[in-house]
């Protein structure tokens, strides 16, 4: 077993990360670079690993994937976080690069008195780009295009499922290695 | 030429040192220690570390000198010191059955088995003014027992309930984790270990005056009490690299069963119910409180009305830290120019108008 | 911005003794993954385990619980307080912060990442990158109509708001006019009815579409909530009685801006009035552009 080192400056390189997801969720689908990145671990981007760092302790559960037992170990060691045994039962769920994508709708979306108590989903991608769909919403000043390469076929189906039981709903934090676009529940996407 | 009348730096500093100044009085007179406070002033000690939920008393001691006496503030002090400490463990339940008891009454049974203890109380002494403490005087000696007190000392409603006449104690189903108040906010319905916690938090004036509420018909529970104890207790620490219990230390709390009345339902035969007070260090009158409010609150699980203040949980519970609600009260010390400039110019508008109508001749 | 005192030495230097931005990591964690879920549903009141903090609650602890959990050595942090940043309670946020991130602090709008408020959103149009941090004592609009919490929150979980609008209406009935002056309530993002804090309602209208990412703290109420950037943020009318933001036919005395929120003095023992700009950044600018 071996453990990989973790953020170089634990508490500013939190921050930083933090104020770059902050931004990429409020500007919804407007990619930024992750300020600091650490090592990446076997199995996980290294924009992956430092929003692990930056969100999960021992107050959540985070589902992953089969992956090294040295990136378990790590990402414990590093946050405390509890594994969750099923993604419907996680605070946060990881979908490393060609990993498959539970579906949306069966995830957790919140309660009608609650819908904070909704899952984030770190979906790890391809490249970024403007082609697959045309996106409004909150943070969003005028209609913007965007896609990204490696997600499923009908991901953009479901993310209109999804946005359609809003407030309910997923959010979700796209990673292409260390660039990260915000998608949460309220934007709209039109395919095309 | 206008002048801002808007506090600087230099004001702010200036208050602090008068602060400092009052604090301290007539430097002829020497400073209290912290030692003198922790020893004579014990049970003020005792109200900051129980609402402060912090138990330790040299810095109760402390937040009660930097206060000049303030209890709500020293509580204050104490809380936003706590918030920034590490949390390291969590102890093990505490068995108040195994108290070294100082002190333990009963309102129900003329004896019980280990005795009624009456203990350091002021119950029974004359309230009358004791001139002789206004000079320094020698302690009166003290006697103490011929024998030892029980090491374990059973509680007086398990002898209720071995008899099927007290309602089961028993952890809900599952043994859930109890919510933690000092890291997630008070959600509702709030379960009855959330109560309870915050009730242990809560103002002993705002508990004292639910708790008379419901014994003159704000409520109705008909509360004997089963048995009150204040002792010593051990706090037992459970180390997952250790495997055993160790003894991290002993604190002291005051523990209250009060037994009330029910009449029965249809799923249950009639037997008496349960309202429960525990509180830091000594304080009868606070862990009496809790008791009577713990029961009332649960009006609405025994099927009963909840028409009055003590029954109604988020009455009771949003109001009873004296943090919270010291601060909101007095935040109208603040400036509010904006908000009151913003009335203003509308009652203004308001009032032309109403004149403009009353001026206006009549049809 | 001079110190012109040290802190008492009881306090030694704090910096050794509490983490920066006060707050523990773990902590500032819980606010921060609340932060995002209140982003991603804008008006929405977020519970979050609000924590005791070294000054009252009611006194901003809701805000300073926010800034905590974002602020890093990179920002430059504006504190007001009524529009002005001399003003007492501003001046002792705004040093706690000096104090305890040790981060720079400003007092020009247009120079802050951050900008701590009770009760005002600056003159100066904000920016994008700009994060403003708001006080907030009530976070439930609708608690004055309904004292329940379990009830608010159903109503909330239904959009059902014909309490707000039944109370504006009676507003109109008795006095002509909706008859709330501050802490107007908004329906942000078509969804949440939510209280934009109690600042006048003069400045509701710069939360409609603003570039800045909008946070709300209530710390005493343990409820945090968001606007981001470019949201819908509409205040509660009828078509009949548009929503109105107050309007002087005075200037300021000071800077001569006739745009501007004011304040109202009483200048002397007669009783007569004068009126000054609240934001004391943007009067300042005013003078000093006519100079």
């Amino acid at each position: 077993m071996m453990l990989h080192t973790g953020f170089k400056h634990p508490v500013d390189d939190a921050q930083r990360n933090f104020r770059a997801l902050l931004e990429a969720l409020s500007r919804p689908l407007q990619p930024r670079a992750l300020p600091t990145l650490p090592p990446a671990l076997p199995g996980l981007a290294a924009g992956t690993v430092a929003l692990l760092y930056t969100l999960a302790d021992q107050d959540v559960a985070v589902w992953l994937p089969d992956l090294p037992a040295d990136t378990l170990a790590t990402l414990r060691f590093h946050t405390g976080m509890t594994l969750a045994a099923s993604p419907l039962a996680a605070d946060f769920i990881v979908i490393p690069t060609g990993r498959a994508l539970p579906a949306l709708d069966a995830l957790p979306a919140g309660e009608a008195e609650y819908p904070d108590r909704a899952a984030t989903l770190i979906i790890e991608t391809g490249a970024f780009h403007q082609c697959d769909v045309e996106a409004s919403g909150p943070g969003i000043a005028a209609p913007l295009r965007f896609g990204a390469q490696g997600l499923p076929k009908d991901f953009w189906r479901q993310w209109q499922v999804n946005h359609a039981r809003y407030p309910l709903g997923v959010d979700a934090l796209l990673v292409a290695d260390g660039v990260i676009a915000g998608l949460p529940r309220s934007v709209s996407v039109k395919e095309g | 030429m206008y002048v801002a009348v808007k506090g600087g730096e230099t004001a702010i500093a200036r208050s602090w040192d008068l602060l400092a100044a009052r604090r301290r009085g007539d430097e002829a007179v020497p400073e209290l220690s912290l030692a003198q406070i922790r020893q004579q002033l014990r049970l003020a000690v005792h109200r900051v570390m129980q609402e402060g939920s912090l138990y330790d008393e040299e810095l109760a001691a402390l937040a009660l000198k930097q206060a000049a006496g303030d209890a709500m503030e020293a509580v204050f002090l104490l809380r936003a010191f706590r918030t920034t400490l590490p949390r390291l463990a969590t102890s093990l339940p505490l068995d108040t059955s195994a108290m070294r008891v100082a002190r333990r009454v009963s309102g129900t049974f003329k004896d019980v088995p280990g005795g009624q203890i009456l203990g350091p109380t002021a119950d029974y002494t004359q309230r009358l003014l004791d001139f002789s403490l206004a000079e320094p005087a020698a302690t009166p000696r003290c006697e103490l027992a011929e024998a030892p007190l029980p090491e374990c000392l059973p509680s007086v409603l398990d002898l209720l309930a071995a008899e099927g006449l007290m309602e089961a104690d028993l952890p809900p189903p599952d043994d859930p984790a109890p919510a933690d108040l000092t890291r997630e906010p008070l959600l509702f319905p709030a379960d009855r270990p959330a109560r309870l916690q915050n009730l242990a938090r809560g103002d002993e004036g705002w508990l004292l005056g639910l708790a008379y509420s419901t014994q003159r018909g704000y409520a109705e529970n008909h509360p004997f009490a089963g048995e009150i104890r204040m002792g010593e207790i051990s706090v037992m620490l459970l180390p997952d690299e250790l495997g055993f219990e160790i003894d991290i230390g002993a604190i002291v709390v005051t523990e209250c069963q009060m037994i009330n009345q029910f009449a029965g339902g249809p799923h249950a035969p009639p037997q008496f119910t349960r309202g429960y007070g525990l509180v830091f260090g000594e304080s009868e009158r606070k862990a009496m409180s809790m008791a009577l409010v713990d029961r009332s609150l649960r009006a609405q699980e025994l099927g009963e009305s909840t028409g009055s203040p003590a029954q109604q949980a988020e009455f009771a519970l949003c109001h009873s830290d004296s943090v919270e609600a010291s601060g909101f009260v007095q935040h109208l010390k603040l400036p509010h120019y904006v908000d009151f400039q913003a009335e203003l110019s509308l009652i203004r508008t308001l009032r032309a108008e109403h004149d403009r109508q009353q001026d206006a001749p009549h049809d | 911005m001079t110190e012109p005192f040290s802190p008492p030495s009881a306090n030694l230097d704090d910096r050794w003794r509490y983490n920066f931005g006060f707050l523990d990591e773990n902590t500032k964690r819980m606010l921060r993954r609340a932060l995002l879920k209140a982003v991603a549903v804008p008006g929405y009141q977020v519970p979050f385990g609000s924590r005791e903090m070294p000054l009252p609650y009611g006194w901003g602890t809701g805000g300073i619980q926010l800034t905590a959990a974002v602020i890093g050595h990179e920002d430059v942090l504006k504190v007001i307080d009524q529009g002005a940043d001399d003003t007492t309670n501003a001046v002792n946020i705004r040093r706690f912060f000096a104090r305890v991130a040790g981060v720079a602090t400003t007092t020009v709008t247009r120079d802050a990442t951050l900008i701590q408020t009770r009760h005002r959103i600056p003159e100066t149009p904000l920016a994008e990158g700009q994060i403003m941090v708001f006080q907030v004592p009530e976070p439930e609009p609708l608690r004055t109509l309904e004292a329940s919490e379990v009830e608010t929150r159903k109503l909330h979980a239904h959009q059902e708001y014909g309490l707000m609008h039944v109370k504006l209406y009676e507003d109109i009935a008795r006095y002509g006019h909706i008859a709330t002056s501050y802490d107007y309530p908004v329906m942000v993002n078509r969804r949440y009815l939510a209280s934009p804090s109690p600042i006048p309602k003069f400045d509701n209208p710069k939360l409609h579409r603003s570039p800045a990412l909008m946070l709300f703290g209530a710390g005493r109420e343990k409820r945090l909530y968001a606007i981001p950037p470019y949201t819908e943020v509409e205040s509660l009318a009828f078509e009949d009685h548009p929503f109105e933001a107050q309007h002087w036919s005075q200037a300021c005395a000071l800077c001569g801006s006739s745009d501007s929120y004011l304040d109202e003095i009483i200048a002397d023992d007669a009783g007569v009035r004068q009126f000054v700009c609240s934001d004391t950044d943007h009067c300042r600018q005013q003078r000093e552009a006519a100079q």
